[in-house]
């Protein structure tokens, strides 16, 4: 007992090491599909997350209440400028006449706004019916934002009946108007208002403004 | 750092690349609709040139009855060659105003008029294609539109549709008497 006292007192023995620490188990790899699944899921947020920020700055220029300025328009020209050819409006011209009054009729545009027109008609003047060649130059004008044709001259025979016919040319030349207009509101809609009409050899040209 | 969150990092960059170039090429290709070449027809009997200004007033005062997914508000048209005609147009919709450009092209068929929506964008990001998908019928409700009031304008003329050309800024519209 006394020997086992000194022994713990005076020994200067190293003491022995302290057992090692427990072994880490080793660091296993990621399985390979675990990581390819991981992968493919960072690659579609990626995608998305792209996709949101892209949209987001590509769209910013749409949003605002500025719309950006629209082209300077040119208050002096025609909402609408219509070229008719002769041939055609010839025909417009020639519906317009009562049924047997004109055959073979030729419209002839000249310059200046001047129509010439020829046929064979048969009408009667002073309760006597008349049959012959006729010649006629009608103008056309731009009145009040309509169009307005007037008879410059009109021959029946050779004779000028200008002034003998006159209630007769009124009635047609009231017939005449009536259709263009007709048409043209048909065409071009209510507030079609007719700034210019001007004619060269072929064509028949109409400026046509809209009033609100 | 594990391998998982390397890979997810790695993956997720390579997501946005992707998508980066994806929108890139998107953008680059939205480019200016090919002019179409139409010419004045020698034979028309009708010609009328239709002004911008008068274009953009048509525009904006028949805009409730465009079959528009969205109510447009406000917009104008630019008349350029080949036939094409440039858009702004706003449009009202449940995020606010949005406002998109675009081209359409016009074209005649058959004595029709042909209106196709070339390229619509919203801001800079190209939507023609997403439109076609999601809005199939558009395209062919505006050509019905216009066709009816078309019609309407020239049916009691007794003309019919020939050919129609453009400059920087006019509409040519071609008409044939019906035979």
């Amino acid at each position: 007992m006394a020997s086992d006292r000194r022994s713990r007192v005076y020994s200067f023995a190293p003491s022995p090491p302290p057992p090692p620490p427990p072994a880490r188990p080793a660091r296993q790899p990621a399985p390979l599909g675990g990581l390819l699944t991981l992968g493919c899921l960072g690659i579609v947020l990626g995608l998305l997350l792209g996709a949101c920020g892209f949209a987001a700055i590509l769209t910013v220029g749409a949003g605002g209440t500025a719309l950006p300025t629209p082209p300077e328009a040119d208050t002096t020209r025609p909402d609408i400028a219509i070229s008719i050819r002769e041939q055609y409006f010839g025909d417009l011209l020639a519906q317009s006449l009562p049924e047997d009054w004109a055959r073979e009729l030729k419209i002839d545009v000249k310059p200046d706004n001047r129509i010439e027109t020829r046929g064979r008609v048969s009408t009667s003047i002073f309760g006597q019916k008349v049959e012959g060649d006729m010649a006629a130059t009608i103008v056309l004008q731009a009145r009040d934002g309509k169009l307005q044709v007037e008879m410059e001259e009109i021959e029946v025979m050779g004779f000028s009946i200008g002034g003998i016919g006159e209630g007769f040319t009124k009635k047609l030349l009231g017939d005449i108007n009536n259709l263009i207009n007709d048409q043209v509101k048909a065409g071009l809609g209510e507030g079609a208002y007719i700034m210019k009409v001007t004619t060269d050899d072929r064509t028949l040209a109409i400026d046509v403004r809209f009033q609100p | 750092m594990s391998e998982r969150v390397i890979v997810l990092l790695i993956s997720l960059i390579a997501g946005l690349l992707l998508c980066c170039l994806g929108g890139s090429l998107l953008t680059l290709t939205g480019s200016v609709p090919a002019a179409i070449d139409a010419s004045a027809p020698a034979d028309a009997d009708i010609q009328a040139d239709l002004s911008e200004a008068y274009l953009n007033r048509l525009f904006l005062e028949n805009a409730d009855t465009y079959p528009s997914p969205l109510p447009l508000e406000g917009g104008y048209l630019d008349i350029q060659p080949g036939n094409r005609i440039g858009f702004v147009a706003q449009v009202g919709s449940p995020a606010g105003k949005l406002t998109a450009k675009g081209t359409i092209t016009i074209a005649v068929e058959d004595g029709a008029l042909r209106i196709r929506l070339a390229e619509v964008r919203l801001g800079s990001m190209p939507v023609t294609t997403m439109m076609r998908l999601f809005q199939p019928a558009l395209e062919a409700n505006i050509n019905a539109l216009a066709n009816r009031q078309l019609l309407e304008r020239t049916g009691q003329a007794k003309v019919t549709l020939l050919a129609i050309t453009t400059d920087d800024d006019e509409m040519h519209v071609f008409l044939a008497a019906k035979k």
